[in-house]
């Protein structure tokens, strides 16, 4: 059933893994969509849902080894069935891909006005028209003509992005794919692309498929939102009424697994585990496993998505049975927390006009912190919030010894930790065991070449508090681990997991101030939220004081007490998180606040601002 | 609120595809030469149809026959047995030579990698001066003047060898100095020798030991090479770079005098080359290394 009417038609796409032996591995199945002429659908999913896969299949660039069967008709012609040749000219003038990572999208050793060029190989014009061309397109993503002759690593992740788009545009594509196009940026920078990459749409007309993992991001930007689970289709319908009124179970979840940046919660409502495999639950409702409202017909066989009024659909048996009670759960969590007004509490930490500069003494010297003052309260916790180079993860290096600041004192408890290298054995001692911390990556974050059981064994060595198993039973028990974990290697975790075993290695030496630096950041929004709820309940339980330095302003609404703002290596803004946020003193706080996606749509005209200063 | 399932773990979306017999047949046929030369060397005298050693004047050097299934030297010697004789110096020479090589490689490596500084300096430019000269010219030099035939060679080996272990290694601490879990055992308190020898050692033995079995490779095929030049093994002693000298002169008459030990040679280097690849992969995809 042809239906010319839309762009895109793709249906029953399944993709899978063909492995040794002739079987293959389901990754995505059955999946159907479509986009119109004009229209911006959004692919939402966490880590192994298959989105991205998806994106590729469509342009058949789909890894060796990978498989997608199916029909994708784009304007009536079916693209599984073009040959490769054939298939060639589709990409880049048809069918455009825009990828997340702007630092290895482009090809480093050509000048950004080439790759720009690259892309419109089938328009005969000459040089000059080319490089004018380059040049005017450019000008489209906001971009000075100079960058033309820059090579992208002189350019910032932002400018990357653009330049990435324009190339994604050289070619004049009917439909764009854009995957996480925005991810890898900084808040403020993400917002600017998004609204550039609508403009765009909206000035050619152009179909959009923005597949990402934040929702936020997908309401903001989408007309229409495909919700895929470990590699299924869950629900089906209108950004707003999807946002509104979710008709899975997933969906809900996921929508309370989500901060507000707006109001505080007592705990986020999250979704118990994480992703499976999708092969390991095709057979079944693939999201019963973790759904609160699973029954025995839920695993009778895969559900169909079933069609509902208003262009809706959903992949849920149960709904109509559950539909009010997943009504009044989200209307119970909407209830904010009464924040409570803690008072002041003595120092723990002071850092007192620290400065840092890197590579001093040599023409690329630059300062990361300039006289930064910070105070961490016994039993507080303090938020650092800030975008990528403003010096927060520098602050945090210091406060551990991982760095030594130039210039400031930092005292923590009575020991002065500004020189780590001059402390005696015994300060060393005692201050190592004060503070601690969890890293952003849980890949690397702990040792693939140990236990997880070795791991915490040495961290309770290290305190001189007994190595036995079941003090590493009680740690694991602490931060929700079942003890059989101990036997378990780094590489058989999940990124939730092992981010929770970082949280248990540090706490082996008891401290009492823990430095987060982006905790959380790496991690699948429902079991960012189970990670979140964890930091709650162990600060209640051991009183702990918490640096939570993060770029998510929701995030830090959930956790943190008070709240500095770094801006290029400054604090420019402290108070208590909800006055900092709701009331914004300073004019970079207020454009962070303002750039966090939120139900609004994105303004099709949002201003383009580029520093123009990196350009030169 | 914050339970958490204890599933199978997520592996891996897309396993490397086909060849699996590809990649198998030349690992057990690896795996059968080196057992094969083991075996040689091990049982030796058990297992060699002849004495290795003992001359045959009368019928001098002839092609092979049912006596002797490989014929005989110049001088009447059983090749056979003196192949399987061979294996002994063809196996604790090169086996000296890299895990010597790769012993000074590794304390020296992981002391620049990871301490860094004005040590890492001082190491390299020592690395960079033993890059600079000849190797094999050196050895020639050095043993044809001090002398000190097999045991001199396999030292002057060891020590030039030595450089590019270290560099290898030094690269691989060095990659492993600013990963986080480094950082988490730093601001544990863990001391340096412990972080060394615990949590960065075995992130860098996969290439150690693959290195190791490319070194034997080429410490084999460098000692032969050093025995052919007579600078090696003393004459008369079974060893296979030596027979290739001491037989080319028979070539015409019994061929294999000269090629099987040539053979031995090129099997056994290939062998473990193949045999340390493979140890690399397995290794970094049980989940120490990447």
């Amino acid at each position: 059933m042809t239906d010319a009417g839309h762009l895109l038609n793709v249906l029953d796409l399944d993709i899978d893994v063909l492995l040794p032996g002739g079987r293959t591995r389901s990754i995505v199945s059955s999946l159907n969509l479509r986009v119109d002429q004009g229209e911006t659908i959004g692919i939402v999913g966490e880590s192994g849902s298959g989105k991205s896969l998806t994106a590729r299949s469509l342009l058949r660039l789909l890894p060796r080894g990978v498989r997608a069967t199916g029909r994708a008709e784009f304007a009536g012609t079916d693209l599984f069935r073009l040959s490769e040749r054939s298939m060639a000219p589709y990409r880049g003038s048809r069918l455009s891909l825009l990828l997340q990572d702007p630092f290895t999208m482009l090809n480093p050793v050509l000048h950004c006005g080439t790759q720009i060029e690259e892309g419109m190989h089938d328009q005969v014009m000459s040089r000059e028209e080319r490089r004018a061309e380059a040049v005017r397109r450019l000008a489209e993503v906001g971009l000075p003509q100079q960058v033309a002759g820059r090579y992208p690593f002189q350019l910032s992740g932002g400018m990357r992005q653009r330049v990435a788009l324009a190339a994604a545009l050289a070619g004049n594509p009917e439909l764009l794919i854009a995957d996480e196009p925005s991810t890898a940026l900084d808040v403020t920078t993400q917002a600017e692309i998004l609204a550039l990459l609508k403009k765009v749409q909206n000035d050619r007309r152009m179909g959009l498929i923005l597949i990402t993992h934040d929702l936020r991001v997908a309401f903001s930007a989408c007309d229409r939102i495909y919700v895929l689970y470990a590699g299924g289709l869950m629900e089906v319908g209108d950004a707003a009424e999807l946002e509104s009124h979710p008709l899975h179970p997933y969906t809900l979840g996921l929508l309370l697994s989500e901060p507000p940046v707006d109001r505080r919660l007592s705990a986020l409502v999250a979704i118990p585990g994480s992703v499976p495999p999708a092969d390991e639950v095709a057979h079944i409702c693939r999201f019963a496993p973790r759904c609160r409202w699973a029954r025995e017909q839920c695993t009778n066989g895969p559900p169909p998505l079933v069609s509902r009024p208003d262009d809706r659909a959903t992949a849920c048996v149960r709904i109509d049975e559950i539909d009010a009670e997943m009504v009044a759960l989200r209307r119970a969590v909407v209830e904010p927390a009464a924040v409570t007004a803690l008072p002041q509490p003595d120092a723990l930490v002071q850092v007192h006009a620290v400065d840092k500069v890197f590579d001093r003494g040599t023409t690329r010297a630059h300062p990361a912190l300039k006289g930064v003052s910070l105070s961490i309260g016994d039993g507080e916790s303090v938020g650092l919030v800030g975008e990528s180079g403003s010096g927060k993860t520098t602050l945090a290096r210091c406060l551990l010894g991982l760095e030594q600041p130039d210039a400031g004192e930092i005292r923590i408890a009575d020991i002065d930790a500004s020189r780590y290298d001059r402390l005696g054995t015994r300060d060393l001692r005692r201050l190592r065991r004060m503070i601690q911390v969890v890293f952003q990556d849980p890949y690397s974050s702990l040792n693939p070449a140990h236990r997880v059981g070795f791991a915490l064994e040495e961290a309770l060595r290290m305190a001189g508090r007994g190595e036995s198993e079941a003090t590493v039973a009680s740690l694991l028990e602490r931060v929700g681990l079942p003890a059989s974990f101990a036997s378990r290697r780094p590489i058989a975790l999940s990124g939730g997991e092992r981010q929770r075993v970082a949280i248990a290695r540090a706490l082996a030496v008891l401290p009492r101030i823990l430095v987060c630096d982006e905790p959380v950041s790496a991690l699948d929004v429902s079991v960012q939220a189970q990670v979140l709820n964890l930091f709650a309940r162990l600060r209640a339980e051991l009183g702990l004081s918490y640096l939570f330095i993060t770029h998510d302003l929701a995030v830090v609404r959930q956790v943190v007490d008070r709240v500095y703002v770094l801006y290029r290596g400054e604090i420019v803004e402290e108070g208590p998180v909800a006055r900092v946020l709701d009331a914004p003193q300073h004019a970079y706080t207020r454009r962070l606040i303002e750039s966090v996606p939120s139900g609004q749509k994105v303004v099709a005209a949002a201003s383009v601002d580029v520093d123009v200063e990196a350009v030169g | 609120m914050a339970e958490i399932q204890v599933a199978t773990p997520t592996t891996r979306s897309v396993p490397r595809q086909g060849g699996r017999w590809i990649n198998t047949i030349p690992i057990a046929l690896s795996l059968l030469v080196i057992g094969v030369v083991v075996a040689f060397a091990v049982l030796g005298e058990l297992i060699a149809p002849r004495n290795p050693n003992q001359q045959n004047l009368f019928i001098g050097a002839v092609a092979p026959n049912d006596e002797f299934l490989l014929g005989t030297d110049q001088i009447g010697r059983d090749i056979l047995s003196r192949i399987i004789a061979g294996a002994r110096t063809a196996l604790v020479g090169p086996m000296l030579v890299a895990v010597g090589g790769m012993t000074i490689g590794t304390m020296l490596g992981m002391l620049g990698g990871y301490i860094g500084g004005r040590l890492d300096a001082l190491i390299m430019r020592w690395v960079d001066l033993m890059y600079s000269l000849p190797a094999l010219l050196i050895a020639i030099v050095v043993i044809g003047v001090i002398g000190g035939g097999y045991v001199m060679a396999v030292l002057v080996l060891i020590i030039l060898f030595s450089p590019a272990d270290t560099r290898i290694v030094r690269a691989e601490a060095l990659r492993q100095r600013p990963l986080p879990y480094i950082e988490a055992a730093l601001t544990l308190g863990v001391p340096t020798w412990r972080i060394m020898f615990v949590h960065v050692f075995p992130n860098v033995l996969p290439v150690v030991v693959s290195y190791v079995f490319l070194d034997f490779a080429f410490g084999l095929v460098s000692l032969s090479g050093l025995s052919f030049l007579g600078l090696g093994v003393p004459p008369g002693t079974p060893d296979w770079g030596r027979m290739l000298f001491e037989n080319r002169t028979v070539l015409f008459v019994n061929p294999l005098a000269a090629i099987a030990p040539g053979l031995m040679i090129v099997a056994a280097a290939a062998s473990m080359n193949i045999l340390g690849d493979w140890l690399y992969e397995r290794f970094a995809s049980s989940g120490a290394g990447r």
